[in-house]
């Protein structure tokens, strides 16, 4: 064990000492032609707007936000929520993360799988679960009402969205954390034991200052991803509980306030770049402890009975957090509208044209989303291949510059990004408003993060031996990548892609401000008929949901077992 | 059968890289030359300059009397086998083998057909499907020397190629290695900070300290006249004697005197090293012996012998054999020593006596030595009575 450490403490050494060199910005022109024209160019059209709604510069749209205090709130609401869901996550996700990494039991690749489950769920999908749980028809009211306890209004309540963000999220705490507290060396924290510290000194000045890193680059992450919702909000939420992002989007859609919505968007930029600038920072702080080490330190050892009661505690609030809400969804989807029976009436109610013009055939919407997915899953995979071969070869300060760069889409919200393309290419030669490559492009660019961070600590991984034996060999320099990185780095390379295929098939607020009727996806179709009053239309959203947690939850199971052993960021 | 030539190579001090200073040699084409010096001399970057996986700062490599600098490190067919291996894991031990073969487009047939002859040369027949990680130290080995064969490269660059193996295995490899070598028939560089490496494998020997060649020649040259006291303790040879040269001797209180050949000057400061393989131990305090007299502070039997350490003055010359009798003689006592004829070296040195561990030049010369040195080849016989009378 010593001799292997000291094995990988050389290769990290010698890795630092004979990084890859040259060439390295000729891998970040596939993220370039993708992020210059589809992000930055709209990002920069949409922001253009806030300071010079008529063409000129004028601060008017910027005095006008300022100035209302409605704006204020919202931007109090946003944050204090993310700051709540954050915190809710972490404390729920500690002990999970801890005993994921500690204790073996039967069905912990399950649990895990399970609830990492709703991170790659889409929005409407668990919107929709939690009206099924806690809504006015909901499983809790009805188990309340046998007790002939009042009913409980969750749905437009703040607590019900910090429960869905909860579900969301506390999966991201649990991965990071728990990947790297399973690689902590014990000796630390047994060097402590013997001089003294009792178990909980322990744990507040050895084990917590090593997680401290892991924490926070959760919990900004977790930050961003509630700060910018939109789904949950939007289906969940309630006149007074609105994110920006939803302000966003009431004010562009309905009201057309782009100038307003620019300003707002440009708040909620600079609020998600700090949180992911944040996040890079504690990322590189804990891969330091983490580089390289991809077997465990720590073996899952037997339990004490503190440990086994901590087990049930958390085995029992992860699977109710994340099992209730889905079986509550699947079982709306089987009884809604059979008068307490059960019915597949609401799926084969979906081939039935409704006669509207927003009539969306669920096979045609499957469609829709599966070619989507794909293509956004095969332009992920290259520009996040090339991207993370860009980030690993390039030194020092600039990897870290290439690394932000490529973190962007993760920092603008969907829905901006959405009207960028709109108030961008709405004029000839590029008016491609109404065509399915502008969706196509929101979700590559949206999923390709995802790429990038499954494949980064991989390629980083890579003995750099490696590539001079290959080149030794007679390898070029795009050859040494073909056959020594590409083949290595495959695995991580197909997690991530599929990673991409659930976030191109939740994909929800910058399609929604694309879409056509033509190629509408599923969660558009969901969306579509949730508008509708009735328990038909009801029905017929909770059917689309299923089909599309089916769908999600197939890919992802894809991942757990693609996965490049437990190295990988996410 | 390229030869190699390395005139002048330059390579400053950048991270954890050892810097160069005018490391020059040759290689005539299919001759082994054995780089060796001790870890951290510069050897492995003077194989990464010729492979071309660094640039040097100044100096020039030319392979086959072409200058290749120029050239990029996959298309200079140059052979390299990493001290580490860097055996791709990703692949099994055929596709291993074929890298090399595929980047230089060999059709499919003749490089399966090569891999099966690889794999047959270096002992492996049958294991071509394993991993890397379902391998012996020794057959990873063995694999990275095929891997490394296999593109018929016109100059092969071993580093430490024993380097990662346990004793036995080394023994036994280091034998199989040299005896492939030389069947090989091929242009060759070994580095190896093990001389027994270089003395089974090489033809030639370069010895370098800190970034520099002290001395390169045919490796029977370099082992019997080490140009500098530095190369002498770096090839094994210790310090019989050391101190000023009066009425034509060295001498060193407490230790003895040991005649210098004539024509040395007096007055001046010297010493004289010997190899342990060319001295032995006789009974003290009868005039037997070259002149220098030391005490045993350890002996232990060794083949038909016993093998002595005896201190000289305030030094510790390690393991001189004792034939004289069959006993070995008492701890304490004070014993003679004994050179073969010829075997001595003599160094004058004009202020350094220890040039070897500060990093400097050697100040003391070798056969062409600057004037600054007198260099005097062997003392008369009349201090090596080694085949004295005794154990026969």
């Amino acid at each position: 064990m010593d001799q292997h450490h000291e094995a990988l403490a050389a290769r990290a050494a010698s890795a630092r000492a004979r990084p890859a060199r040259g060439g390295g910005w000729r891998w970040a022109l596939p993220a370039l032609l993708l992020l210059a024209p589809f992000l930055l160019w709209p990002l920069g059209a949409m922001l253009w707007r806030g300071v010079a709604p008529d063409g000129v510069l004028s601060a008017s749209a910027l005095r006008e936000v300022l100035g209302d205090r409605y704006y204020w709130e919202r931007l109090g609401f946003t944050a204090g929520q993310a700051a709540l869901s954050t915190a809710f996550a972490v404390a729920i996700g500690l002990p999970g993360a801890y005993v994921f990494a500690h204790i073996r039991f039967p069905g912990r690749a399950l649990l895990r799988a399970a609830v990492t489950v709703p991170f790659v769920l889409p929005t409407l999908v668990v919107a929709l679960a939690f009206q099924q749980l806690l809504g006015p028809q909901g499983w809790l009211n009805a188990l309340l009402a046998r007790f002939d306890a009042g009913p409980v209004r969750a749905v437009g309540t703040l607590w019900i969205i910090l429960v869905a963000h909860v579900f969301y999220n506390v999966a991201i705490v649990i991965r990071i954390v728990a990947g790297v507290w399973a690689n902590l060396d014990p000796r630390t924290e047994e060097a402590a034991r013997v001089l003294g510290g009792g178990r909980l000194a322990v744990l507040r000045r050895v084990t917590l200052p090593a997680l401290l890193p892991a924490i926070g680059s959760a919990a900004a992450l977790v930050f961003t991803f509630t700060f910018t919702s939109f789904g949950v909000v939007l289906v969940l939420g309630a006149p007074g509980l609105d994110t920006l992002e939803v302000a966003i989007y009431r004010l562009a859609t309905r009201l057309v306030q782009l100038p307003q919505a620019a300003v707002l968007a440009f708040v909620q930029l600079v609020a998600t770049s700090t949180a992911l600038m944040l996040y890079a920072l504690f990322q590189r702080r804990s891969a330091a402890a983490l580089a390289l080490r991809a077997d465990r330190a720590r073996p899952l050892r037997r339990t004490s009975a503190a440990e086994r009661l901590l087990l049930a505690i958390v085995v029992l609030v992860l699977g109710v957090l994340v099992l209730a809400p889905l079986a509550a969804l699947v079982h709306g989807a089987l009884t809604v509208g059979a008068d307490g029976g059960v019915t597949a009436a609401n799926f084969t109610r979906l081939f039935e044209d409704t006669g509207r013009s927003s009539y969306v055939p669920p096979l045609r919407a499957l469609r829709w989303s599966l070619t989507f997915a794909a293509g956004a899953a095969l332009i992920a995979l290259v520009v996040g291949a090339a991207g993370a071969t860009a980030v690993a070869r390039a030194r020092g300060r600039l990897a870290l510059v290439v690394d932000a760069l490529l973190m962007l889409p993760l920092a603008v919200p969907a829905v901006v990004l959405g009207f960028g393309y709109i108030v961008t290419f709405n004029r000839d030669p590029y008016d491609l408003r109404g065509s399915p490559w502008l969706v196509l492009l929101a979700h590559a660019l949206v999923g390709y993060p995802f790429v990038v961070r499954s494949v980064l600590p991989v390629l980083r991984s890579i003995d750099p031996g490696l590539r001079d034996a290959a080149r030794a060999l007679g390898a070029s320099g795009w050859r040494v990548w073909r056959f020594v990185e590409l083949p290595i780095a495959a695995r991580a390379l197909l997690a991530g892609a599929v990673f991409a295929v659930a976030v191109s098939l939740g994909e929800f607020g910058a399609t929604v401000l694309l879409r056509r009727q033509q190629f509408a996806t599923l969660p558009i179709a969901i969306f579509e008929a949730l508008g509708r009053p009735g328990d038909v239309n009801l029905g017929r959203a909770l059917a689309l949901a299923t089909v599309l947690l089916a769908v999600t939850t197939a890919s992802f199971l894809l991942i757990e077992r693609l996965r490049y052993r437990e190295v990988t960021e996410f | 059968m390229a030869s190699l030539t390395v005139r002048g190579l330059e390579r400053r001090f950048e991270d954890e890289a050892v810097a160069l200073s005018g490391v020059s040699f040759h290689v005539p084409g299919g001759r082994v030359t054995a780089l060796f010096g001790p870890s951290g001399c510069g050897k492995t970057t003077v194989l990464r300059l010729i492979a071309g996986l660094d640039r040097p700062d100044g100096g020039e490599v030319l392979i086959g009397g072409h200058d290749v600098l120029r050239i990029p490190a996959h298309r200079r067919d140059v052979g390299l086998m990493f001290q580490e291996l860097a055996l791709f894991p990703h692949l099994d031990v055929r596709r291993n083998i074929e890298f090399g073969l595929r980047m230089s487009k060999w059709p499919k047939r003749a490089r399966e057909a090569r891999v099966m002859q690889l794999l047959q040369l270096v002992g492996l027949p049958g294991l071509g499907q394993r991993r890397m990680h379902e391998l012996s130290g020794g057959e990873r080995q063995r694999v990275a020397l095929a891997r490394v064969l296999a593109p018929e490269p016109k100059l092969l660059l071993l580093d430490e190629p024993l380097g990662a193996l346990d004793e036995p295995r080394k023994e036994e490899l280091r034998a199989q290695l040299g005896e492939l070598l030389r069947r090989l028939d091929t242009t060759a560089v070994v580095v190896s900070h093990d001389l027994r490496d270089a003395i089974a494998l090489a033809d030639d020997l370069v010895v370098m300290a800190d970034g520099a060649v002290l001395q390169a020649g045919p490796l029977s040259l370099v082992l019997a006249a080490p140009a500098s006291v530095a190369v002498a303790r770096l090839l094994g040879w210790v310090t019989l004697a050391q101190g000023p040269v009066e009425h034509g001797r060295i001498v060193e209180p407490s230790v003895g005197a040991i005649a210098v050949p004539p024509g040395t000057d007096a007055g001046g400061q010297a010493q004289v090293l010997a190899h342990p393989a060319s001295l032995l131990a006789v009974p003290g305090g009868m005039g037997l012996g070259s002149g220098v007299e030391g005490t045993v502070l350890r002996s232990s039997p060794e083949g038909p012998a016993h093998v002595l350490e005896i201190a000289l003055g305030g030094r510790t010359v390690s393991r001189v054999r004792w034939e004289w009798d069959l006993a070995p003689p008492p701890v304490g006592s004070a014993v003679a020593i004994a050179a073969r004829p010829g075997t001595l070296r003599f160094f004058r040195t004009i202020d350094d006596w220890e040039p070897v561990g500060h990093g400097a030049p050697a100040p003391v010369g070798g056969v062409e030595a600057a004037e600054d040195v007198a260099v005097v080849e062997d003392a008369e016989p009349q201090a090596g009575g080694v085949r004295g009378p005794g154990v026969a």
